[in-house]
C-alpha cells in the first residue's frame, strides 16, 4: 500500500516538475491537454532523474530527502492543473463506439498483465546485476560511489537516479510499480503523439503494437532503461521537428532537455546527440538552434560524463583508453585490461560488420533470424516494420510532394540518422538497444501505411496485418506472464519465487543468514548482487581490473591483497575455481577457508520457470572465507 | 479494377509471408506450446 502511494507521488512529482518545465521554456500552451500530461510526465521522471544525482553527491539520500524533493514537485502540480481538468472532462464526455471500446479491452489486459509483473519481485538479470542493485546500494551507503566497473558500473545513471525514491520510501515494490508506471508513461505519450495523426482507434492500435512488442515486455517491467529512454525520445523528436517547423527557439530548449537527459541515461545518448545536432543543421536557423540544443543538451546530460572524468580523468570510462592513456593517470584500468575488453567484450556485441551491405541485412535478420547477440526473438522490435512497408512505400510514391514539411518526415529523418550513426558507429547490436528510437519510427511508418492503403484501397488488408502482428504479439505477452500469474495465484513465496528463477539461490539465503553483515562477498555471478544483503564485488574478468581472479597467470600472493584491498571477507564461487590457479594455491596455503558446498540447478528461463526445476544442469559452488591475518 | 485487385493480392501475400517467416524463428516455442496441449 505504501509502495502505490509513493509511486503515486513520485508520479505526481513528475507532472510536477515537467509541468515546471513546460510553463518556463512557454511550450505548455502549444500542446493539447493530453499532450502537457504525458510530456510533463516524461520530462518530470527526468528532472528527478537528474536531481537526485545532487541529492548523492551531497550524501543526502535518505527518506526526508526524498520525501521533500517529491512534494516540492508535487507541488508543482498547480501549474498543469487546467489540462488535468480539460483532460478528465474528455475523457467523461468520450463515447467510445465498437472498435475503440474492443482496444480499450485489450490495452486492460495487457496493462493487467504488466500490474502483475510489477507487484512480484524482479528476477532480470541486468536488473539484479546493476539496474536495481546499484540504487539499493547507494541507498544502503546514503550517497553516491563511483563503481570502476566498464560497461555496468561507471556508467550514465540518471535512469537508475529516479528509481532511488521510489526504493527509499516505497521498498522493492515501489521500485517494481515505478518501472511499470515508467512503461504506461512512454505509451501514454506515442497514444497522444499518435492522435496529432490518426484517428482514437488507429492511435489505440499503434500503442497497443508498442506494449507488445517483445523488447517493450522485456523492459518495461525491469529495469532496464531503453523504455524509459523513449520516452525522452518521443519528446526530443518532436520537439526537434517544432523547432525546425515553427522556428521558434523555445522547442529547441525542450529538445535539448530531452537530449540531455538520453545523453545522461546511457552512452548511446552522445549517438543521439549528435544526430539531433545533424538533422537540426539541415534548416534555416541552424546556428542559433544548434547552438541552443547543444549548450542546454550538454548543461542537462553532462553530470555523469563529469563524474566519471572526475574519478578517472576519462568521461567515457574506459572508451577512451587508447586516446588519454598518456595524460590520465588510469588507477582502475591499464592496457591488458584494455585489449581484453575491446577484444572479448565490445568484439562479442558486434554481430555485424559496420559496412553498407551489413547495415541492410541487419533489420531482416534482426527481424526474422534469432542471431546469438541480437537476440530478436526474446527482446526483439516485432514483424510490424516489414508488414506496413508496401504500404508506406505507396504513400511516399503517391505524396512524396509536400511530405518535407511534415513533422513526421523529420522525426522519421532523425530516426534513420541515428540508426546510421549508432550502427556505423560499431555500438553494442542488440535489436532492444534501438527500442528507444522505435515509437517514433512506428508512429511515422503507421501514418504512411495507414495513408497508402487508403490510396490502394487496401484497409482491410492492412488493418488484418495489424491484427495478425497483434495476436503474435499479445500472445507472447501472456506467454510471458504466464508464469507470474500463476505463481500470484498460488501465493508462491519470495524464497520459492526466487529460486523456480534464479540460479544458486539457495546459498544465498545461506550467505544471508549466515554470513555477518560487516563483510563484503566477491561474486562472479553478477545477477546475486541485489540479493545478498551484506556488500558484494561483482568479480568480472573483462569489465574490471580491480580484483584479477580470472587471469590464471596472476601471483596468488598478489589476488589475496587485491581481495583484502577490496574489504572481502568471503567468496561464493563454482567449487572447480578453488581448484585451479590461483585460488588453490591460497587454499592450499590456508588464506581461503572452504565453509559450505552447494549442490546446484542452472535456471535457464524465468518464463519457462516451471521447467527450470526439471531440466535443470547441475554444478557446484562454494562459499569460502578469506583469512585475513593467518594465513 | 484488375490492377488493384492485383495489388492488393500481392498486399495479402506479402502480410502472410512477413507473419509466416516471423513466426519461423519461434518454431521450439510453439511446438513446446502444442505439445503441452496435446496437438502435437
Amino acid at each position: 500500500m505504501i509502495a502505490a502511494f509513493v509511486c503515486a507521488l513520485q508520479l505526481l512529482a513528475c507532472l510536477g516538475y515537467g509541468g515546471l518545465v513546460l510553463r518556463f521554456t512557454d511550450c505548455q500552451s502549444t500542446l493539447r491537454a493530453d499532450e502537457q500530461i504525458a510530456w510533463a510526465l516524461g520530462l518530470g521522471s527526468g528532472i528527478i532523474g537528474w536531481l537526485v544525482f545532487f541529492l548523492g553527491i551531497g550524501s543526502l539520500f535518505h527518506e526526508t530527502a526524498f520525501l521533500v524533493l517529491l512534494v516540492v514537485g508535487a507541488c508543482g502540480c498547480v501549474v498543469i492543473k487546467d489540462a488535468v481538468v480539460t483532460c478528465g472532462r474528455d475523457v467523461l464526455a468520450w463515447q467510445p463506439d465498437r472498435r475503440e471500446i474492443f482496444c480499450l479491452g485489450v490495452i486492460g489486459v495487457v496493462a493487467g498483465l504488466f500490474l502483475a509483473g510489477a507487484v512480484v519481485p524482479p528476477t532480470d538479470a541486468d536488473s539484479l546485476a546493476y539496474h536495481f542493485h546499484l540504487p539499493k546500494h547507494f541507498m544502503s551507503l546514503g550517497h553516491l560511489e563511483f563503481i570502476p566497473r566498464a560497461a555496468d558500473g561507471a556508467v550514465p545513471m540518471l535512469a537508475q537516479m529516479a528509481y532511488l525514491p521510489v526504493y527509499g520510501l516505497g521498498g522493492e515494490m515501489g521500485l517494481t510499480l515505478w518501472v511499470a508506471a515508467n512503461g504506461a508513461i512512454a505509451a501514454f505519450l506515442l497514444f497522444t503523439l499518435c492522435r496529432r495523426y490518426l484517428s482514437t482507434t488507429w492511435s489505440m492500435l499503434v500503442t497497443l503494437l508498442f506494449i507488445t512488442v517483445p523488447a517493450f515486455v522485456y523492459g518495461a517491467g525491469s529495469g532496464q532503461v531503453e523504455v524509459r529512454i523513449s520516452i525522452f525520445v518521443m519528446i526530443a523528436a518532436f520537439s526537434l521537428a517544432a523547432a525546425i517547423e515553427t522556428g521558434m527557439l523555445r522547442y529547441a530548449v525542450l529538445c535539448g532537455i530531452a537530449v540531455g537527459f538520453f545523453m545522461g541515461s546511457k552512452y548511446t545518448g552522445l549517438l543521439f546527440a549528435l544526430s539531433c545536432g545533424i538533422v537540426i543543421l539541415m534548416q534555416k536557423r541552424w546556428l542559433i538552434h544548434g547552438l541552443v540544443l547543444t549548450v542546454v543538451a550538454v548543461l542537462i546530460g553532462s553530470q555523469w560524463y563529469i563524474w566519471n572524468a572526475i574519478h578517472t580523468g576519462d568521461p567515457v570510462f574506459p572508451m577512451l583508453f587508447d586516446a588519454l592513456r598518456d595524460t590520465v593517470n588510469y588507477r582502475h584500468w591499464d592496457a591488458q585490461q584494455n585489449r581484453l575488453f575491446v577484444d572479448q567484450f565490445l568484439t562479442s556485441e558486434r554481430i555485424f560488420e559496420t559496412t553498407i551491405a551489413d547495415f541492410f541485412r541487419y533489420p531482416v535478420a534482426a527481424t526474422f533470424l534469432d542471431l546469438e547477440g541480437l537476440e530478436a526473438s526474446r527482446t526483439g522490435l516485432g514483424p510490424f516494420g516489414f508488414v506496413a512497408m508496401p504500404f508506406a512505400v505507396f504513400f511516399l510514391w503517391t505524396s512524396r510532394d509536400g511530405f518535407e514539411k511534415n513533422a513526421l518526415f523529420i522525426v522519421t529523418a532523425l530516426s534513420l540518422v541515428f540508426i546510421c550513426v549508432w550502427f556505423f558507429a560499431g555500438s553494442p547490436q542488440r535489436v532492444r538497444h534501438l527500442l528507444p528510437i522505435y515509437p517514433v519510427l512506428l508512429l511515422a511508418i503507421s501514418m504512411m501505411a495507414y495513408r497508402g492503403a487508403s490510396i490502394v484501397s487496401s484497409s482491410v488488408i492492412l488493418a488484418s496485418g495489424i491484427i495478425a502482428t497483434l495476436l503474435i504479439q499479445v500472445g507472447g505477452t501472456m506467454f510471458f506472464s504466464f508464469s507470474t500469474i500463476k505463481d500470484l495465484i498460488h501465493g508462491t513465496q519470495r524464497a520459492q519465487f526466487f529460486s523456480a528463477r534464479v540460479t544458486n539461490y539457495a546459498p544465498v539465503q545461506w550467505i544471508n543468514e549466515s554470513l555477518k553483515p560487516a563483510g563484503r562477498v566477491y561474486i562472479e555471478q553478477r545477477e546475486l548482487a541485489y540479493l545478498i544483503e551484506a556488500p558484494v564485488f561483482v568479480g568480472h574478468g573483462v569489465t574490471q581490473n580491480l580484483i584479477r581472479a580470472h587471469d590464471r597467470n596472476v601471483d596468488p600472493l598478489k589476488l589475496r591483497k587485491q581481495l583484502l584491498n577490496q574489504g572481502i571477507t568471503h567468496l561464493f564461487l563454482p567449487t572447480s575455481r578453488l581448484r585451479e590457479l590461483p585460488f588453490s594455491e591460497l587454499v592450499t596455503t590456508g588464506c581461503i577457508k572452504e565453509l559450505k558446498v552447494f549442490e546446484s540447478e542452472t535456471r535457464q528461463s524465468r518464463t519457462l520457470a516451471s521447467n527450470n526445476l526439471k531440466t535443470g544442469q547441475t554444478g557446484r559452488y562454494s562459499v569460502a572465507a578469506l583469512l585475513g591475518k593467518t594465513c | 479494377m484488375p490492377l488493384n485487385n492485383l495489388v492488393r493480392t500481392l498486399l495479402a501475400a506479402w502480410i502472410i509471408f512477413v507473419i509466416g517467416a516471423y513466426l519461423v524463428q519461434f518454431e521450439p516455442i510453439i511446438l513446446a506450446i502444442l505439445r503441452k496441449v496435446g496437438l502435437v
